[in-house]
């Protein structure tokens, strides 16, 4: 690693453009034997799963709402980390910056898994009774609830698929193009007619930015929809406002966190130590604090608007949700989400290291899950959610094996659609790398070098 | 021997209450509540530290009036104190919820918080006739402009009566022995008040045994200290 | 692709002191009709000094009306400053240079006219005077830390404090650079203010490094402030009020109006003082494009807060989403937060012709104020007309002729202020557009030259 003025150079820019091809085609020819070994334990994980789910909640069917629990904790959890990983990658391209064009394809292969949260979404839908006569957010309009959650949710999984497909789709041509021809087949097919005309490379640009935008549109819109739906209308008096917002802010901290994580392990596993290097890590790093420190903000705002109020109804619900029945999940998440990424974090040496935030998203991740178990467990107990306000608090529910294989299956089986990704999407972006090389020229500046970045309007 | 403290409250019994508005006007006098002119009451700005509000019940011809008193509810619990900047307003060891004139400086916070709208601000400087002037409670602060002021429960009244307690060997008070103007001047006697923590009181007695009593607003968890017991409703045989 | 001049130094230095020596005919207009208002809104507070609350048309139970109103507006309008120059600098982007000063000069003003109302709003203004700011603890009585009006102050004056000491870390180079220009009283000001600065390059690295770390302490109190302004309201237990929502949604409106004052300024500097070199279309691009974002964010939060009003169906909040929804004049305000507010600016903003036409951009914004005002308006006085079941209580509002006339004298007062600013201290910062201009360079792309800045 080249040292300049005792600071080390980052290696993500001095590649050339035959280098990027080669090392992205090359990750496309040859797997190792590890990564056959954790797709082949994922995938079994995820066998487990989805047996689990068939014997437990499954076969006690849609009445008893208690025992799905758990699914919707492994639903959220994908929600929040999986498909909320895409979205950094739209924020970064807005925000116009070159550090990003490595990180864009480890968020989005994230959008990959979509495929398995739709499916608990629809499982879980069977739990919504009719929207007729108790809060939500639709207010009787015909179908509700279940048609336009459905509708919001199936368009996010399509755009999701899009906006992977379209952004690597220079990339599925130039496999097409120089990959040896036994390997070509899939590449050919999804590739199109893809040629890299003009006109193309304009569609797609545009086609990448207006289908990023639209996720996350539908992202912040179904992700409202399912807190409302699924958290607050099923504890009787919750009509906290900014509940979908936190939801939503807390399921980007987890979305970065999974970015950084993925990025630590191509950098480790992957041999993308040369395109992910400090500079990607430093600035995650601080997103990540940044949205430690929102969590926080939007935690803070419904604890003290409801500590202040101290109504009956209030009261209930801090009972519930914060301090005495699920306080063990909150303390937990509170203090991986806000108080570990800011104490550490908030060191420009650690931020400017690849361990430091990796420790702290691996614990953002492990929060983000007792967040999801402090909501859906206190969701999915009260038993009449009719009444006005919570009279009886129902006791914690504590899972028990089942639960827990259904969590770690649907995990598992992101996992392995995300290696599976893997086969089709090369790493490193190909064409993300080169348009940031040629947007980049080194010049004499008095006594020293220094980089010119282009930025075009 | 000293008493335990005393927790103040009152009962008001709507099947009582006919609307005549003396308590109103008993209120007024006592307690030096500015004049409340045609021209101020149209403005919204009425001070009555207790009203009687009527509602329309029905449709006509079959029309009911319905009466209730507002006083200030002293609520142990009053969202109203917190949210003073300068300790205005805040909780006696007697469960009133009073407030310091000479403190409160008229962000008239307390009001917006106060759901039953029974703290009043003072937007001009209070006058009175001429004729009326030597009729002014020596015992109670004139208000100037600019402040908040509101029902105390006649605390000069439970002042003078405890002081006179103490005096004569810090005996306890008896029951009866502070009343209020408003249940004073009651004609039929639909305000009770007395020491709720008296369980021989007349006051305390009637909060448990009544199966009539509700509270204003109590999906707030204000804890009121004023007690409604609901209308009686006369049922016509067929 | 627009062409961007390369100017000299020396350029730079006189086209931008040039406002402080010289005043267009404007100016002078300018200020003596702003002069007049404020005239008006002199009289009028003291007017209201004499006579008490009364002259206002606040009554029971509407307690806090237009002025509160007004002081959420100006708060708003205050985030602008951080916003742009706190964030835009730790992001490193390049189109803040020419934003900065006029955004932080902006926060600073609006801030200090919002901070007049809630004082004259009290009852009793003078006691609010030595008893509040500052606490007359020789007394032993204490603030009463609970309320949110002690923590409104404190948020308030904490975050004045540190836009002045961030404004004043960014303008010393600018001080010294006039100082050096400069002859008589100017002078001598200036020398006081530049406090010795030389631009030795430790001079230069305190600078920078002061100026970043109080960029990172504001961008938290500048959460912080519009927060406590939203809990003035929401930690009341009124129906509606009484929003869990309330604080990320102010802070969000906040910057929405803020931003949307700092494209309004942008435009009107432009046109008064001559900056086409600096102020340029690509930047109002850039702050167009922020807008789209904090718009859209706006009203996603805006979205939430009457969702959730509806949500439990309860009878009180449902009367005042009754008002505010179908009773004159709250349905009007409401038709303008949408239209004016997002549906006429933002799609216009999503055009890039458009975010580049100067006219356009200026309109929009304004715009843009009319809605964020009539937000804050169908906010806060529908919320205390009908409290509960109280029907024999509930009153409407009417605002008075004085309060009319302290509403225009607020945006006669933050006008007259920011003039006279320019009068005194360059409106753009100099060193920074220097640094810019030392900054941007140019590399070719195949056929195409594509602007670039140096990087380390």
């Amino acid at each position: 690693m080249a040292v300049i003025h005792g600071r080390r150079v980052q290696q993500t820019w001095e590649h050339t453009p035959e280098e990027v091809v080669a090392d992205g085609l090359q990750r496309l020819r040859v797997r190792g034997s590890s990564y056959r070994l954790v797709l082949i334990i994922s995938l079994i994980l995820f066998v487990i799963g989805a047996v689990a789910i068939i014997i437990g909640p499954f076969r006690s069917g849609f009445g008893n709402r208690q025992t799905w629990t758990y699914v919707a904790v492994a639903f959220g959890y994908l929600m929040a980390t999986c498909a909320s990983a895409p979205c950094v990658s739209v924020a970064t391209r807005l925000a116009r910056g070159h550090w990003r064009r490595p990180v864009n394809r480890v968020s989005e292969l994230w959008a990959a898994t979509l495929i398995i949260p739709l499916i608990l979404f629809f499982l879980l839908l069977g739990l919504q009774p009719s929207s007729a006569g108790r809060p939500s957010v639709w207010f009787g309009w015909p179908g509700s609830p279940w048609i336009w959650a459905s509708v919001l949710m199936i368009a996010l999984v399509l755009t999701g698929y899009a906006f992977l497909y379209f952004s690597s789709l220079p990339d599925i041509a130039v496999a097409r193009d120089q990959l040896e021809n036994g390997r070509r087949g899939w590449f050919t097919r999804l590739a199109g007619n893809w040629h890299g005309t003009d006109h193309q490379w304009r569609t797609l640009e545009r086609g990448v930015s207006y289908l990023g935008a639209f996720y996350v549109i539908l992202y912040v819109g179904t992700m409202t929809v399912i807190a409302a739906d699924f958290i607050l209308s099923f504890i009787p008096g919750n009509n906290s406002a900014i509940f979908p917002a936190y939801y939503t802010i807390s399921s980007f901290e987890a979305g970065i966190a999974l970015t950084i994580i993925t990025a630590a392990i191509l950098r480790r596993w992957g041999g993308a130590a040369g395109y992910l290097d400090l500079d990607q890590f430093f600035i995650l790093g601080k997103l990540l604090l940044a949205f430690g420190l929102l969590y926080f903000y939007f935690s803070w705002t419904e604890f003290i608007v409801w500590w202040y109020g101290r109504t009956p109804r209030e009261e209930a619900l801090l009972k519930l949700l914060y301090f005495e029945t699920y306080f063990w999940p909150f303390a937990i998440a509170f203090v991986l989400n806000f108080v570990c990424p800011l104490l550490i974090l908030m060191w420009t040496r650690v931020r400017r290291s690849i361990t430091g935030p990796t420790v702290v998203a691996i614990l953002v991740l492990v929060g983000t899950l007792f967040t999801q178990i402090r909501l859906y467990s206190a969701s999915f107990s009260p038993t009449n959610i009719y009444e006005p306000e919570l009279h009886t608090i129902p006791p914690a529910y504590l899972p028990g094996l089942i639960d827990l294989l259904i969590l770690a299956g649907m995990v598992g089986g992101a996992v392995a659609l995300v290696l599976l990704a893997l086969r089709v999407v090369a790493y490193p972006p190909i064409w993300e790398m080169i348009a940031g090389l040629r947007l980049r020229v080194k010049r004499r500046y008095k006594h020293t070098e220094v980089v010119v970045i282009g930025k075009p309007d | 021997m000293s008493a335990p403290v005393p927790r103040w409250g009152m009962v008001i019994d709507l099947d009582r209450c006919t609307g005549c508005q003396a308590c109103v006007v008993a209120c007024q006098a006592e307690n030096n509540v500015p004049i409340n002119t045609e021209e101020i009451f149209h403005q919204n700005r009425a001070i009555e530290w207790i009203r009687v509000e009527r509602y329309w019940e029905g449709e006509f011809p079959n029309v009911k009036a319905r009466y209730i008193p507002v006083p200030c509810m002293q609520c142990a619990n009053a969202p109203c104190e917190p949210v003073c900047p300068v300790y205005a307003t805040m909780h006696t060891t007697e469960g009133i919820n009073m407030q310091v004139y000479n403190r409160c400086i008229g962000t008239r916070y307390c009001s917006v918080n106060c759901h039953w709208h029974v703290r009043f601000f003072n937007f001009w400087e209070p006058k009175w006739p001429d004729s009326l002037k030597n009729q002014l409670n020596p015992d109670v602060t004139v208000r100037s402009r600019g402040i908040m002021e509101k029902c105390t429960f006649c605390i000069q009244r439970i002042n003078q009566a405890e002081r006179t307690a103490r005096v004569e060997g810090n005996r306890p008070l008896l029951d009866g022995e502070v009343n209020t103007a408003c249940a004073q001047a009651c004609p039929s006697r639909a305000l009770l008040f007395g020491n709720l923590n008296d369980p021989a009181s007349k006051v305390a007695q009637k909060v448990n045994t009544t199966d009539r009593g509700y509270t204003l607003l109590a999906e707030l968890g204000t804890k009121p200290a004023v007690l409604y017991l609901k209308k009686v409703e006369v049922v016509e045989k067929a | 692709m627009q062409e961007r001049p390369r100017l000299g130094q020396e350029q730079v230095t006189r086209e931008l002191l040039g406002p402080l020596f010289k005043s267009p005919m404007m100016f002078w207009v300018a200020v003596i009709v702003l002069g007049a208002i404020l005239a008006a809104f002199v009289f009028a507070i003291s007017w209201m000094f004499y006579w008490g609350i009364g002259v206002t048309g606040i009554n029971r139970p509407n307690m806090w009306a237009f002025m509160i109103t007004n002081f959420v507006f100006w708060i708003g309008i205050s985030h602008a400053g951080v916003m742009i120059s706190a964030i835009l600098r730790l992001t490193q982007a390049e189109w803040r240079r020419p934003v900065t000063r006029a955004a932080e000069v902006m926060t600073i003003f609006s801030l200090m006219t919002a901070m007049i109302f809630p004082f004259i709003h009290t009852g009793r203004p003078w006691r609010t005077a030595y008893w509040v700011f500052p606490y007359d603890f020789w007394r032993n009585v204490w603030p009463n830390i609970r309320s949110p009006l002690i923590w409104d102050p404190s948020a308030v004056f904490t975050y004045l404090t540190g836009s002045i000491l961030f404004l004043y870390v960014t303008m010393i180079p600018d001080m010294a650079l006039a100082r050096d220009r400069t002859t008589g009283w100017r002078n001598r000001v200036y020398t006081v203010l530049a406090l010795g600065w030389r631009g030795s390059e430790r001079q230069w690295k305190i600078q920078t490094i002061s100026g970043f770390l109080l960029a990172a302490i504001m961008l938290s109190i500048f959460v912080s402030v519009h927060s406590i302004v939203s809990w003035d309201f929401a930690m009341s237990l009124d129906p509606v009020f009484h929003s869990t929502v309330w604080a990320p949604y102010f802070v969000i409106g906040a910057i929405h109006s803020g931003v949307s004052a700092v494209v309004t300024l942008m435009a009107l500097m432009l046109w008064l003082f001559k900056f086409d070199h600096y102020i340029r279309p690509e930047h109002f691009d850039a702050i167009g494009r922020l807008l789209v974002v904090v718009a859209t964010g706006w009203l996603w939060f805006f979205l939430l807060d009457v969702f959730f009003d509806l949500f439990r169906q309860d009878t009180a909040d449902m009367s005042i989403m009754n008002l505010r929804f179908f009773e004159w004049p709250y349905n009007l305000l409401l038709a303008f937060i949408f239209i004016f507010g997002y549906f006429i600016p933002v799609p216009i903003w999503l055009f890039r012709r458009f975010r580049r036409n100067i006219k356009v951009m200026f309109w929009s914004s304004l715009l843009v104020q009319i809605g964020m005002w009539s937000e804050r308006y169908w906010l806060i006085v529908p919320g205390l007309q009908r409290k509960y079941q109280w029907t024999f209580d509930w009153v409407s509002y009417r605002p008075s002729p004085v309060e009319v006339t302290l509403i225009a004298g607020s945006f006669a007062l933050v006008t007259f202020l920011l003039l006279m600013f320019s009068k005194i201290f360059p409106p753009v910062s100099v060193w920074e557009e220097k640094e810019g201009q030392q900054f941007a360079d140019e590399i070719q792309v195949g056929k195409r030259t594509v602007p670039g800045i140096i990087r380390e």
